[in-house]
């Protein structure tokens, strides 16, 4: 028997857990390089019988469930919402209540005669994390619309690491769109979050100031423009 | 990373997508994640630590032609940041104890007992082998011979070339081998 037939009937032996015919049998005893394949394959298999003990009862759908609910919590997301005909205090009140919302009409913003640069201010405890909405209004749907982010120093997005600046295709949809981003205030020290639409040749800029929010009540935020 | 954001436009289909493709992985993961940290609460937390992590890449995940190894690698490496960088009592390593000659009968080599108490005897040798490896070889030894990754995979997920792939686990082997009994593998009292 030679070596390769002796290998391949090996594999088969082990693998099939059956017993060694004795043409085998022989060959192995005259055969260095195939007695030791022969402890090879079969070390490997009891390697592979050692037990593992299975995970809590739920494991797989619970930490899929988890990790999915968790990280919606913690990165940017961008939600185009339904348009509403109370586009007002009801709406913004419920918002409010549990995030610091701000508000950029951008009804045709290309050809309102408006400001390409709207500044808002945000203030926040340093070294805090708080999620912050920017919702979009446009008067008609921008399918080709880009939204390109940029933070100065000191300034993160909770879940993005050191990453500082962002660039994605988003379209809006006429009316309003919202833009959740889990903002990080990570010193002592303020900075500037510039946010920019594009569509075709048109650009409208946001800036948000951040502020490093300083003892005593909490200030609201206000409106630069 | 722009994708990700752009995917929570359809939150639910973007979930039941990253269900589907880390579903069939979930037991693989776990199992690696065990025999990596030795227990079932560090398994779970490294597992749920690295979903984590993978949920806002459903894009990337999606791309991927061959998710084991890449998960693998994957676990490996949050693995080694979680656990082994943080180990303060390092596994003894087992020296040279002695064993039978390499003389033994071949026809043993590939039987294993029968009696179950001799097999869970020869099992709990082998662990105690296993954990007698420095960490290099382990590691190649669990992703090769435990997990049946190829040699190739083994390099990818461990950032090291094949032939150091081949070479620890020929080490290794010869290690296990000696703490196990050459040939037939029987108890090594010393190991």
């Amino acid at each position: 028997m030679h070596c390769h037939d002796a290998q391949q009937r090996l594999k088969e032996a082990i693998d099939g857990d059956r017993p060694i015919d004795p043409a085998l049998g022989a060959h192995l005893r005259r055969c260095a390089t195939c007695a030791t394949l022969a402890e090879d394959l079969r070390l490997a298999r009891l390697l592979r019988a050692l037990p593992v003990p299975p995970p809590t009862e739920g494991f797989a759908d619970r930490v899929l469930e988890r990790a999915w609910r968790e990280t919606r919590r913690s990165v940017p997301s961008f939600r185009p919402s339904v348009p509403t005909p109370h586009s007002g205090a009801p709406y913004w009140a419920a918002a409010a209540a549990v995030l610091l919302t701000l508000v950029v009409l951008m009804a045709n913003p290309w050809r309102d005669g408006s400001p390409a640069v709207a500044m808002e201010v945000v203030r926040m405890a340093p070294h805090s994390v708080r999620e912050v909405d920017v919702r979009l209004v446009s008067a008609e749907a921008l399918p080709d619309a880009t939204i390109s982010l940029r933070l100065d120093a000191g300034l993160g997005l909770a879940g993005y690491g050191d990453t500082r600046e962002l660039s994605w295709p988003s379209p809006l949809q006429a009316g309003s769109n919202q833009l959740s981003l889990p903002l990080e205030l990570r010193g002592d020290r303020g900075g500037v979050i510039h946010i920019t639409i594009t569509a075709g040749n048109a650009r409208r800029e946001l800036r948000l100031s951040v502020e490093p929010e300083s003892p005593g009540p909490t200030a609201k935020p206000k409106l630069l423009i | 990373m722009p994708d990700i954001i752009r995917l929570f436009r359809s939150e639910q289909r973007e979930q039941e997508l990253f269900v589907a493709l880390l579903r069939p992985h979930i037991d693989l993961l776990y199992r690696l994640a065990y025999r990596w940290t030795g227990s079932r609460d560090d398994a779970e937390d490294l597992v749920q630590d690295i979903l984590l992590k993978l949920a806002p890449r459903v894009a990337e995940l999606r791309q991927l032609d061959q998710p084991r190894p890449w998960l693998a690698r994957v676990l490996y490496r949050r693995f080694v940041d979680l656990y082994r960088r943080e180990e303060r009592c390092p596994v003894e390593r087992m020296g040279d104890q002695g064993g039978a000659e390499p003389d033994a009968d071949p026809f043993a080599a590939v039987a294993d007992p029968e009696d179950p108490f001799q097999r869970l005897e020869l099992g709990q040798l082998l662990e105690r082998a296993l954990a007698g490896l420095d960490h290099p070889q382990r590691d190649v030894v669990l992703l090769h011979d435990m997990e049946g990754y190829s040699a190739l995979e083994v390099a990818e997920i461990l950032g090291i070339n094949v032939g150091t792939v081949k070479s620890r686990l020929h080490r290794a082997r010869a290690q296990l081998k000696k703490c196990l009994g050459p040939g037939t593998f029987s108890s090594s009292r010393a190991c």
